[in-house]
């Protein structure tokens, strides 16, 4: 008896799309960009969730009026199928950004801070099934297993927070933007490039999340909680190191609680919360992978998903290896022309839509 | 400002459209019911055979079927009615009862002064329930079941009489799901009594008992119990469909049937509640499950479930709100030390040391100086010792079970310890891990948390909490990609559906509604469309 | 069936292509809890690591306490190479809490290239305490044990809670010294102590009980008696990665007040004509306000209320004395003093009150604030300390009247 097979619901959506927001924004963060000239990441995130959500609101508000199921279909009807299928490769490529970022980041702290003289590759090779098994298992086992783990991230950030509170000096914060107004822009804009694929995997899914109008329900739900989970969460880490401490800092949430004098037990969980953090940026990237799938499917006639999840998962395996053995010198300047050009990517949907909002109102005349 | 404060409240509220939610919907194009005449595909279905004219063609007929120059236990009675008409009274020696014919079937129609078949139905044969039947294979396994046929010269179908007899075990108390407070029946192996004990919990016009074969060659009988105007049919018709699909040589017990119909039998968990308690049963049913009872065996099936129903003791909803609270928490977080701990406790100790104070870390390294093996052996040593003296507990009757628990536990642990075999703290670990799993109240859930425990185990060993994070989120996919009777297996959390119940506490008795929203009822449905 | 197959047989293959991640028992450990350094004789430093002794255990003896290692190197790792290679476990800093370094190599700014080049590699965590010693870092780490007691780490612990109660010890983590360094929003002030060979511990006392002597055999009138024979004499004050100088424990107390991190201690104060009384202090609120953009000197406001509890006063002294002295001359005193402190931090070219935290507020951008260059402008500095003194004991007792 199949019952709702491949859909979900609001919840579960919002989950897997928050997820997928939040280890983009708080541990795939450049922390040389964000911090080196002064300190705005906690009104600059939740800034870019919130730019992110206008944007795609947007996307699916015109999917919705031009009447497409998902995201695939509607850059056919705006650009033909050769069109969608050229404009979908930039997407994909930040969709398999966005679960490539927050993976290394990951595996950099654990390399480092976690396990001694352990290989990159030991690390990945522990993570990395695990990712691809998610991917292959679709979005509803995504969707549910997204609520366990974003439920438990709410309570390892609010307990480290917490924990962390008697080490708080608000004095760390100032010079309040003290980047710029300029720096402060551009943060703010190049992150938005971080919470776009994420949302717009709702786009992509839209079918699954029972319409347009779940899917609105959804990225606005995902990111309006992300957004104030990045401001508290980097308003804490602002509060504990200063941002010339922080410019040189591997994800400074894991270190939220070294300051504490405290011995106990209690104040030392920190690889823990690593470790629940890990998992929801595995099933992030796992998100992540399984959307680029189902675009370059339903883009390139393919049926089934999962050749193309099975494929892309290894090229992001590639990738990470690539770039945890140094020899990133070609990744790193792709991902930068990405976060320069990358607007026009993603700005394509946008653009079909206005050309399918253009060709009917042609057509009403 | 209200229209504004609205459209805020609806979106982080429940009361959203039901396609933001995950719900068992119809499905269109149901499958053709299993009905008990038939089998599941109608031309795999068997010739009938052909009904005997006479009584002495049926006497033959029955000889040479059953062996009866051999087989004494089936009883061909030749009587005549009235002295005018030949009958045949077949029964089985042991099943049905003897005094029943005797007194209220052989002595009646015997004296009888009518000889046609209606008035001996309404004013001779003294027996509360008669069916005709012209089906042999139908005869044959009422006769197998304790019934009585009754062949009359002339009469194209036989006569069908209760005639139960046989011994069976009296109602007792539950063995493996005791309460403190509550009913202390529990199921027994005679089937009738079995729905018997549901009838007298749910006093209500729609409950269906659905009564067919189980479908192995023994003909052993299950039932379908469930309520009518409340389960929702696509639930129905799959359980029927998954029955039908059944074919066994021999079907003994529930737990074959369970295997036979259950979504995944490879997986740990169980997806069918096996229970005892009749109370436990009717709640299922009351709320829109379906109930699926074998003769022979104690246990009905309960389906769909959830993870949570499997936590859930029959006993909570017993107690007042704060004490059936407090225990769901207890149990829970028993359940989380039995399968978490000592995976976690290895992870610690050969990757993260640091996180452990430095008072436990010496005392770890004190206790385990001079114990030879390995940390991770010695774990996975004592977790397998744990197991095999729990098994040993069970399978030796009475007090020595109860002593080889006290034997195993306290003589056995601290001699390991002196000969150096083990650690105390480790073994400690092991113990609270144990005690974690006898909280989880169903039997098969405690077993499938050991394969989870160890496989967590193995995990950290080889990676320390990094290896632990990919066994959990490995057994965490699997169990939210899996589903009982297409209901999710972590449902109402994941996905959540519409329950205002908490799907971990105890929540208030519910006076208008009922708690299961998942099943989707037909109730829901009217709600729904109203 | 086929799934299933297919999931465990990508698992146990990424198993067999990763292996461990290198397991190491917790028992093939030594735990570091105390690094002590001092400047080597052959080499660049003597480094002293006081290891946690197991605890419990049948064979283990009721002493408890430390077990100590000693090694030169140029670098801690060489000195931790050099002793593991004699010992038979390795050594682990993930539980180290006190880093206590001698004044000479303090003085030198040794603590630049230390910090630097080994918290991170050897997981040592930021939060772990700072000590410099007056004359032996090893010998210091050494006078912490008592044999008493075979938990170090509450004897460690102990230290940092008198701050709590006495307000005289300064009590500051490594992460504190690097913050301070990289910021320049103010310098660090870290706990200085030293060693006292004649204090009779309670390790001694046993002994001499042992041998069938007083416990007290060898102590002369005037010597500590119990307890460690380190001690916290004051607080080491520094000017960057330098120490430039130090404190008494009384002037620590002032400069704990004028850093808002003063919790509870006592004065003896002199009222004149050789009264003396014990007033109990705690802790209220402060206010700082600095302007760094003022021409000429830059004014610094310093608020500070303190609850005050008479303890012990001669009997001269009227309870109205008292009051009208507390009330009306003690913040006063108080504010005198710590102004004193806050010459003698200037004069080391410490700005060990922090002021700076409260100045770069003033500033729209970092880059303003770091080319403002703080630590350039204070002896520019005119503080003004206001120090409020509530009697707390006449309100409750006006209360209860």
């Amino acid at each position: 008896m199949r019952m709702n097979e491949g859909r979900i619901g609001v919840t579960g959506a919002a989950a897997l799309t928050s997820a997928a927001m939040i280890t983009n924004g708080l541990f795939a963060l450049d922390p040389e960009l964000a911090y080196s000239s002064g300190n705005s990441a906690y009104l600059a995130l939740p800034l870019s969730a919130l730019l992110s959500l206008v944007v795609s609101l947007c996307l699916i508000g015109s999917m919705k009026r031009s009447g497409s199921r998902d995201l695939a279909e509607h850059l056919q009807r705006g650009f033909g199928r050769v069109g969608a299928a050229l404009a979908a490769i930039p997407f994909i490529a930040a969709l398999l950004f966005c679960a490539l970022e927050p993976t290394v980041a990951f595996l950099r702290v654990l390399h480092r801070l976690v396990y001694d003289g352990v290989s990159y590759t030991a690390i990945l090779f522990f993570v990395f099934p695990i990712t691809v098994f998610a991917a292959w298992r679709g979005i509803e086992t995504l969707s549910r297993t997204a609520i366990v783990l974003v439920t438990l991230m709410l309570v390892s950030f609010a307990a480290a927070s917490l924990a962390a509170i008697p080490d708080f000096e608000t004095y760390r914060l100032y010079p309040i933007m003290g980047d710029g107004v300029k720096h402060f822009a551009y943060l703010t804009l190049t992150q938005t490039l971080a919470f776009l694929p994420p949302l717009s995997a709702a786009a992509i899914h839209m079918s699954g999340m029972n319409g347009a109008r779940s899917a609105q329900r959804t990225v606005l739900f995902a990111a309006l909680a992300s957004a104030l989970i990045m401001g508290l969460a980097e308003l804490s880490v602002s509060m504990i190191y200063p941002y010339r401490v922080l410019a040189g800092l591997l994800t400074p949430l894991y270190r939220i609680n070294f300051l504490s004098l405290s011995q106990s037990y209690l104040i030392r969980l920190d690889k823990l919360y690593i470790t629940v953090w890990l998992g929801v940026s595995i099933l992030s990237s796992a998100y992540m992978i399984n959307s680029a799938a189902r675009l370059f499917a339903r883009c390139f006639g393919q049926k089934d998903v999962t050749p193309a999840a099975a494929s892309l998962s290894l090229m992001l395996l590639a990738f990470e290896l690539i770039s945890v053995t140094g020899e990133y010198g070609f990744l790193s300047r792709t991902h930068r022309a990405l976060v320069r050009f990358g607007w026009l990517g993603i700005l394509t949907p946008v653009l079909a839509a206005a050309l399918i909002r253009a060709g009917r109102s042609r057509r009403k005349v | 400002m209200t229209v504004f404060t609205d459209k805020i409240s609806s979106v982080f509220g429940f009361d959203r459209e039901r396609d933001g939610f995950e719900l068992i919907e119809t499905e269109r194009g149901e499958p053709d019911p299993f009905s008990f005449r038939r089998n599941a595909k109608r031309e795999d279905a068997p010739e009938k055979e052909r009904f005997p004219r006479s009584v002495g063609e049926a006497c033959e007929t029955w000889k040479l079927a059953f062996r009866t120059d051999v087989n004494k236990d089936l009883v061909l009675r030749r009587f005549s009615v009235g002295g005018r008409r030949d009958a045949l009274a077949v029964f089985m020696n042991g099943m049905a009862s003897d005094e029943k014919i005797n007194e209220f079937i052989l002595k009646p129609l015997m004296a009888s002064d009518k000889t046609d078949t209606e008035s001996l139905i309404l004013e001779v044969i003294r027996i509360g329930e008669i069916s005709r039947s012209s089906d042999m294979k139908e005869i044959k396994s009422g006769v197998m079941d304790g019934l009585t046929a009754l062949f009359l010269d002339g009469e194209a179908q036989c006569l069908m009489l209760e005639t139960h007899g046989y011994e069976k075990r009296s109602v007792g108390p539950a063995q493996n799901e005791q309460v403190v407070r509550g009913p202390k029946e529990s199921f027994t192996e005679s089937f009738k009594t079995n729905v018997t004990l549901i009838r007298r919990i749910l006093h209500v016009e729609d409950l269906v008992v659905e009564t067919r074969s189980a479908g192995g060659e023994n003909n052993v009988k299950l039932s379908l119990v469930y309520r009518e105007g409340l389960a929702n049919p696509t639930l129905v018709n799959e359980v029927k469909r998954r029955l039908a699909r059944a074919k066994l040589k021999t079907v003994a017990s529930s737990g074959i049937t369970e295997q036979l119909i259950e979504d995944s039998s490879l997986f740990p968990l169980p997806q069918i509640l096996s229970t005892e308690r009749p109370d436990r049963a009717a709640s299922h049913v009351n709320e829109g499950c379906v109930c699926v009872i074998v003769e022979g065996s104690p246990y009905a099936l309960v389906m769909p479930i959830t993870f949570f129903t499997l936590m859930n003791s029959p006993e909570d909803v017993y107690m007042r709100r704060p004490l059936g609270t407090l225990l769901r928490v207890v149990r829970y977080l028993g359940a989380l030390v039995s399968v978490l701990l000592p995976g976690y406790f290895l992870a610690l100790a050969l990757y993260h040391q640091g996180m452990l104070t430095t008072e436990v870390l010496s005392t770890v390294m004190a206790s385990r100086r001079m114990v030879f093996e390995p940390i991770g052996a010695e774990m996975i040593l004592l977790l397998l010792i744990f197991q095999m003296i729990r098994e040993a507990g069970l399978r030796v009757p009475g007090g020595i079970g109860q002593a080889i628990g006290i034997i195993g536990g306290l003589i056995m642990g601290q001699a390991a310890v002196a000969a150096h075999l083990a650690s105390s703290v480790v073994l400690i670990i092991v113990a609270a891990s144990g005690l974690g799993n006898f909280c989880i109240p169903d039997y098969s859930t405690q077993i499938a948390a050991a394969y989870f425990r160890i496989a967590l185990v193995i995990a950290a060993w080889l990676a320390g909490l990094v290896g632990m994070l990919s066994a959990a989120l490995l057994a965490l996919m699997l169990l939210a990609g899996m589903k009982s009777f297409g209901v999710p297996f972590l449902s109402p959390f994941a996905p959540r559906t519409y329950s205002k119940m908490p799907f971990m506490l105890r929540g208030r008795i519910l006076v208008n509604a009922r708690a299961e929203d998942y099943l989707n009822t037909s109730e829901d449905k009217k709600a729904a469309s109203q | 069936m086929k799934r299933i197959v297919i999931s465990l047989a990508l698992f146990m293959l990424a198993f067999v292509f990763a292996g461990c991640l290198k397991p190491v028992s917790l028992d093939a450990y030594g735990y570091v809890i105390t690094v002590a350094v001092d400047k080597g004789k052959e080499k660049e430093y003597y480094f002293t690591f006081a290891l946690q002794r197991e605890l419990g255990g049948e064979n283990v003896e009721s002493e408890g306490g430390a077990a100590a290692l000693a090694c030169e190197g140029d670098t801690i790792f060489e000195a931790v190479s050099e002793l593991e290679g004699n010992v038979p476990y390795s050594l682990n800093f993930s539980r180290a809490h006190f880093i206590i370094m001698s004044r000479e190599l303090a003085e030198e700014g040794a603590l630049r290239d230390f910090v630097m080049t080994s918290f991170d590699s050897l997981r040592i965590r930021p939060s772990a305490l700072l000590l410099i010693s007056e004359k032996e870092a090893g010998k210091f780490a050494g006078g912490l044990y008592s044999n008493n007691n075979a938990n170090i780490t509450k004897l460690q612990t102990a230290l940092a809670l008198d701050k709590e109660k006495t307000g005289m010890i300064s009590v500051n983590s490594i992460s504190r010294l690097l913050e301070d360094c990289t910021m320049m929003t103010g310098d660090f002030c870290s706990a200085y102590g030293a060693y006292d060979d004649s204090i009779i511990t309670d390790a001694e006392q046993k002994k001499n009980e042992s041998e069938g002597e007083s416990p007290l055999k060898d102590a002369e009138t005037g010597d500590r008696v119990g307890g460690f024979k380190s001690e916290i004499i004051g607080a080491a004050i520094f000017s960057g990665w330098k120490m430039t100088g130090v404190l008494t424990r009384e002037e620590t107390m002032y400069l704990n007040m004028a850093l808002g991190e003063f919790e509870n201690g006592n004065l003896t104060v002199d009222l004149g004509g050789g009264k003396n009384a014990t007033v109990l202090l705690a802790f209220v609120s402060r206010k700082v306000t600095a302007d760094p953009f003022s021409e000429g000197a830059v004014p610094v406001k310093s608020r500070i209320m303190l609850a005050a509890s008479p303890h012990l006063k001669d009997p001269d002294i009227t309870d109205e004395e008292l009051d009208r002295f507390i009330t009306n001359e003690l913040g006063g005193f108080v504010a005198e003093r710590i102004g004193g402190v806050f010459e003698k931090c200037r004069a080391a070219g410490s700005d060990a009150m922090r002021f700076g935290t409260h100045a770069v507020k003033r500033f729209s951008t970092a880059r303003e604030w770091e080319e403002y260059g703080w630590k350039e402008h204070i002896d520019r500095l005119e503080p003004v300390f206001e120090v409020t003194i509530v009697n707390t004991d006449k309100y409750y007792s006006e209360d209860m009247q």
